[in-house]
């Protein structure tokens, strides 16, 4: 399936993961650690073990201080 | 998207998960325990007292943004507390400007004076022209003793009795581990949840309020409140040690949840027998600008003074 994956502050990217990934695995998959990051789908915040479905945009805010 | 595994205790859909304590929290549940976490540290350190005037620091970032939003929420219905808002500009074309945006965007919604003091108008300098100048202390040096000195002046300028910051626990953990690392036992003293003791009526107590919050749960909160924030990073930052302890401590979390929270408890246990025994004379006013200080002369004059050094040479 396919996830549209915008982090706060960069370039949107999509994801391409298999049937009923996670939060958690779509972070994996980006080589992110997820104490650093806090997700919304659909603008509602989501834990990293919520199921995604193709299509969904996830939204990532960086949980690490910005100087 | 389908739903978490577990919802709440509560029954609604899971918002947050807290790996330390595996608990899985709606966004309502998650708001209560942040603000009762909050709560509770002010009221177990008596971090703000009656009638006093409550300066938030506020940066536009994400920590600042909920310390705000909480500082409201806790203490609107006091009407002997008076909170106002404090920016410092350090002049960071780019950058700072989008933060203030931000903090003027919060203090409206939540009808708190702010109030934006410069470095320039403060000391004739800005970060910009000060970054790069000195590659052997760094900028970051220079902003965070710059910052702290304007905001005790501000504080003072504004009648503020505490000013509130938006240290979370990470940011505590990174300074404990960072001390230890240093071998700095003496800057030790002047952490945990109360400031030490001080007699000199010029230096503003400065509390954090929020240590009790892992940065992940104050940047959901700062997310399910809707508050406006700069996530943005700083063009000047350089903390290469910081950044180091900072990335070790989130691997940590992630592997072992729980290890901020501890490092930060553990470190209030050795703060209160450390300054049992703490021998450090009292601060004394600079003899330069007449500011309290523990060193003669202070360190933003000295900052000061080598900044027009290093111009002068250029």
């Amino acid at each position: 399936m396919r996830i549209l994956v915008r982090v706060i502050g960069k370039e949107p990217n999509t994801a391409e993961l298999p049937t009923a990934a996670t939060v958690g695995e779509l972070l994996a998959a980006q080589g992110v650690n997820p104490v650093t990051m806090i997700a919304t789908v659909g603008g509602r915040l989501v834990p990293e073990d919520a199921e995604l479905t193709d299509g969904d945009e996830v939204v990532l805010y960086p949980a690490v201080s910005g100087g | 998207m389908r739903t978490a595994a577990d919802p709440c205790t509560c029954g609604r859909p899971s918002a947050v998960y807290l790996a330390y304590g595996k608990e899985h929290l709606c966004v309502r549940c998650f708001a209560r325990l942040v603000e009762k976490r909050v709560r509770t540290t002010v009221r177990k350190h008596r971090l703000i007292r009656h009638h006093q005037r409550v300066g938030v620091c506020v940066s536009g970032g994400k920590d600042s943004a909920t310390a705000l939003h909480l500082m409201h929420r806790l203490y609107r219905k006091r009407s002997d507390l008076d909170l106002v808002a404090i920016t410092v500009d350090e002049g960071i074309a780019g950058y700072r400007e989008h933060g203030i945006a931000a903090c003027r965007e919060n203090c409206a919604r939540f009808d708190i004076p702010h109030h934006v003091f410069t470095f320039h108008d403060a000391f004739g300098i800005t970060m910009d022209d000060v970054a790069g100048l000195d590659d052997e202390l760094g900028p970051c040096t220079y902003c965070g003793v710059l910052r702290r000195r304007l905001l005790n002046s501000a504080a003072r300028e504004l009648g503020v009795d505490v000013l509130v910051l938006g240290h979370n626990a990470d940011d505590e953990a990174q300074s404990v581990l960072m001390n230890l690392l240093r071998g700095d036992d003496r800057r030790m003293i002047s952490m945990g949840p109360v400031p030490p003791r001080t007699a000199d009526p010029a230096w503003i107590p400065r509390v954090r309020p929020l240590r009790a919050l892992l940065e992940r749960e104050t940047t959901a909160y700062a997310v399910a409140k809707d508050l406006t924030m700069e996530l943005g990073e700083c063009p000047h930052v350089t903390r290469a040690f910081r950044v180091a302890v900072r990335d070790m401590l989130k691997d940590l979390e992630h592997q072992y949840p729980g290890s901020t929270h501890t490092v930060v408890r553990t470190s209030d246990r050795l703060v209160a027998r450390l300054r049992e025994h703490d021998d450090r004379p009292p601060a004394t006013a600079c003899s330069s600008c007449g500011e309290p200080s523990s060193g003669d002369p202070c360190m933003v004059c000295s900052l000061l003074k080598r900044v027009q050094e290093k111009c002068s040479t250029d």
